[in-house]
């Protein structure tokens, strides 16, 4: 018998309507790596919950959901908020005390987890000096001290840096493959875990469309905007075998081209002259003591254009941002902002910018025209929202609901920190034309992100920031094309092969003339 | 790493505390005064170095000068008569030494509480809390955790909130305190609404489901038991003494030193109308005994140290 086995699952949420899962019959068997996948609110989350006994919503519920064991874990997707207490050490015996286990017990456990996933070292640290993706680590560690033989992760790395991330999902891939641990999980990053993953489950609301190994759902055109790089080129192509790697794109496209090597030309992007912001020379530390977290950079934001700074973890990115946003002030040096252009920021947690019990009464503080903000809704399609709580939004939601208020507040340079952060394919696609019209109305957009994807397609420039430093400024397309690894996987695929292929659509443009 | 009675089980280490702040609150005997004090003394200097000796000169010394000359001043009781003030109140050597005696039991019990800090830290506290209330020591840990959190989190909401209204109101008070509430109920919700994910995180790992146990890192071995065995004896022995009146002292309305008995030499001193009984055989192994329990945690540490220097020459 399969480890879970679940039949014709239908779900209410009360006071709804709509029925968030329809029908649902799945059955996975022990060890196996599973990946739900589809769209924001297609009901992934509510069919993991009805997983875990506990955390099962209330509701209408038919069908059957049987479970051949109880020792289950549940990692969800915000790192800060499912810890519990203050000490790494006591965190990882939290789960452990519950069960009741004696002392010398939690300690042969501990020292096997903390050994397993490398986080000695933090043993006697506070649990807020650690990173993002050290407390997602120390989330999945104290819950796999419990020895649970199920793993459910609900976007556990949406919130993490991409770094990180991969760090994340290789531990994960250890568990499964070293520890046999049935792993149930929902994605964004495809590109990650379809390489790994056994089973892939495509939901569309609240069905299972597709149930099937990763190289066989390129079929699927659902989630095809966020299918792997080699995957999506495929599945434009059909031709051979799907490839889900890098390496087997690129043997695929070597193999589809008959190893000849082609070119696509794209008109390049001109230096710009018209500049909005100016930071000169600018040095920036926290406290008087601390280290310099800006040592002396220099940049030129071109104006009416979308400018992206990039880089990795602590490099200074965010200071960057708050110090154009006026909301830090540089000890030496100095951020010239011409007095006609007014500015406005989004912070990386947008929720924090709400001050109103629902999204229409926030919109309505900003501004008291009706009709502009009737006009800025119609432009977000944002009309479903307005009576909503904004803590009852979903990321993506939430990005739009404050990106309205950033419309009617109405400034000309817009900062955004992250801004696609945890948000799936298709939101990503529709905040991007949102940026393109505010561009087009003479806008300066400034962002700081890591989402390479997401940079590479829509960034007019880009600058990367390193050690506290402008290490490189370039337009978008020369700079990643000009990086090895920090670029995207549709790049990887095609260096060498087709120049000039920045995008998975330059590809697909490149194999469909031939 | 801590060393010497530092690294001692949490047990041996408050049940020294309560022992030492008890008797040194209850003995108004000089003796047991000057002994406490100067075992206090010198282990907060062993514990904390120059930052002791400069505590120790700028406050606690005129602490003590200072309660001292008050209740000489203040307080007229007392057989021994400096001299007349004009509104017919004596100034009495009773009470500059009854003043001296109470500053000495201050500043020593401060003195004990300050090396308390610097031993019983902060995870032992919570390891004795825990073995007595566990749900208190979980709600407290889970405090400790919020409040840097809450903190890191106000300026995160102040600053979006400058970022994205980008309004140069700051400069009126009024407004300042404005921004300030706002950023508190945003401060608020957020942390509702997070709550609830901790409380899932919570039943997700089975909280609330069996009897919760108690895990601590802190192991009791043989040496605490010896050292914990010790304390209780001397213990025992200074609370018989005290039950029985021993080490008595009085300061009013004259100064008596011990009380009296049938045989031994009593000093008698007429000029300051003070009286010296002698110290029984009992008094005097309490005394002794006293003097360990003060010293031991230096004789811990002493004792380490020297073994360290032996190994280290054997090398």
């Amino acid at each position: 018998m399969a480890q879970i086995e679940i039949k014709n699952l239908t779900f209410r949420y009360p006071l709804e309507e709509k029925t968030a899962l329809k029908n649902i019959s799945l059955s996975i068997d022990e060890g196996e790596y599973v990946v739900l996948c589809g769209k924001s609110g297609c009901g992934k989350t509510t069919l993991l919950k009805h997983l875990k006994t506990v955390l099962a919503p209330k509701g209408k519920k038919e069908g059957k959901v049987v479970l051949s064991t109880d020792k289950i874990g549940f990692v969800m997707q915000d790192p800060e908020n499912q810890i519990v207490t203050d000490k790494v050490w006591h965190e990882l015996a939290f789960g452990l005390e519950n069960m009741g286990l004696k002392s010398n017990e939690i300690t042969v456990r501990m020292a096997e987890m903390a050994t397993f996933f490398g986080i000695e070292e933090w043993l006697d640290k506070n649990t807020n000096e650690l990173s993002g993706g050290q407390k997602q680590m120390l989330n999945l560690a104290s819950i796999m001290s419990m020895h649970p033989e199920i793993l459910i992760l609900d976007e556990p790395t949406s919130q993490l840096d991409p770094v990180s991330a991969e760090t994340f999902l290789t531990t994960l891939d250890r568990i499964n493959k070293e520890l046999g641990v049935t792993v149930i999980i929902t994605e964004h990053r495809l590109e990650e875990i379809f390489p790994v993953a056994d089973k892939v489950v495509v939901m569309d609301d609240g069905e299972t469309v597709a149930v099937s190994s990763p190289s066989e759902i390129g079929k699927v055109d659902i989630i095809k905007s966020s299918l792997p790089s080699a995957m999506r080129i495929y599945s434009e192509i059909r031709k051979g075998d799907c490839p889900v790697t890098v390496r087997e794109g690129r043997k695929w496209l070597r193999e589809t081209l008959d190893n000849q090597v082609e070119e696509i030309k794209k008109e390049e992007k001109k230096k710009p002259d018209d500049f909005s912001v100016e930071i000169r020379d600018v040095f920036f530390r926290y406290s008087k003591n601390g280290e310099d977290i800006l040592k002396d950079i220099s940049l030129k934001i071109p104006k009416g254009e979308i400018f992206a700074i990039t880089g990795g973890n602590g490099a200074g990115k965010s200071t960057l941002l708050k110090i154009i946003a006026k909301t830090e002030v540089p000890y030496k040096g100095k951020v010239k902002i011409p007095k006609n252009l007014r500015i406005a920021a989004l912070p990386q947690d947008v929720r924090l910018v709400f001050t109103e019990k629902t999204v229409e009464l926030n919109l309505k503080k900003i501004c008291s025209t009706d009709e502009k903000i009737r006009e800025i809704i119609q432009l977000m399609g944002i009309e479903n929202l307005l009576s909503k709580h904004p803590y009852d939004l979903s990321g993506g939601e939430s990005q739009k609901a404050a990106t309205a208020m950033l419309l009617l507040k109405n400034p000309d340079i817009m900062l955004f920190d992250e801004p696609t952060k945890g948000l799936d394919n298709d939101f990503k696609e529709e905040f991007a034309v949102i940026l393109r019209s505010l561009k087009s109305k003479g806008k300066t957009i400034v962002m700081v992100s890591h989402d390479v994807e997401f940079l590479a397609k829509h960034a007019d420039y880009c600058a990367m920031v390193f050690d506290g430093k402008i290490s490189s400024y370039s337009a978008a397309r020369e700079f990643f094309l000009s990086n090895v690894f920090y670029t995207t996987s549709a790049c990887r695929i095609a260096k060498g092969i087709v120049r000039n292929a920045l995008t998975c659509e330059d590809v697909i443009e490149c194999l469909k003339a031939k | 790493m801590a060393t010497g009675f530092k690294s001692y089980h949490p047990w041996v280490n408050v049940m020294f505390f309560i022992s030492v702040i008890t008797f040194g609150m209850l003995f108004l005997h000089p003796v047991c005064l000057f002994v406490s004090f100067f075992a206090s003394v010198c282990l907060d200097i062993r514990l904390k170095g120059k930052k002791a000796v400069k505590e120790i000169f700028t406050f606690i010394l005129p602490m003590l000068v200072f309660v001292t000359l008050i209740n000489g001043i203040f307080n007229h009781y007392g057989m021994t008569v400096l001299y007349e003030i004009s509104n017919g109140n004596n100034i009495t050597l009773e009470a500059y030494i009854y003043g001296f005696v109470l500053g000495l039991t201050v500043v020593t019990t401060m003195l004990w509480f300050f090396c308390f800090n610097e031993i019983v830290t902060a995870d032992k506290i919570m390891f004795v809390l825990g073995k007595g209330i566990p749900k208190l020591a979980l709600v407290v840990t889970m405090a400790l955790r919020f409040v840097p959190l809450y903190r890191k989190k106000y300026t995160e909401i102040s600053q979006a909130q400058k970022g994205f209204m980008q309004s140069d109101d700051d400069k009126k008070i009024l407004n300042r305190i404005r921004n300030a509430v706002k950023s508190v109920s945003i401060l608020v919700t957020w942390a509702l609404e997070n709550a609830i994910q901790t409380s899932d995180s919570m039943r997700a790992r089975s909280y609330g489901e069996n009897k919760r146990s108690f895990y601590s890192r802190f192991r009791f071995t043989k040496s605490d038991g010896f050292v914990l065995l010790l304390i209780t004896i001397a213990d025992i022995v200074v609370a018989i003494c005290k039950l029985k009146d021993g080490l008595y002292a009085s300061y009013n309305p004259y100064v008596i030193i011990n009380s009296q008995k049938a045989d031994g030499i009593t000093y008698l001193i007429k000029e300051i109308n003070m009286m010296i009984n002698p110290l029984s055989t009992f008094e005097i192994v309490t005394i002794a005994v006293y003097i360990l329990l003060c010293f031991l945690p230096l004789i811990i540490d002493l004792k380490e140290e020297l073994n360290w220097r032996r190994l280290k020459s054997k090398i």
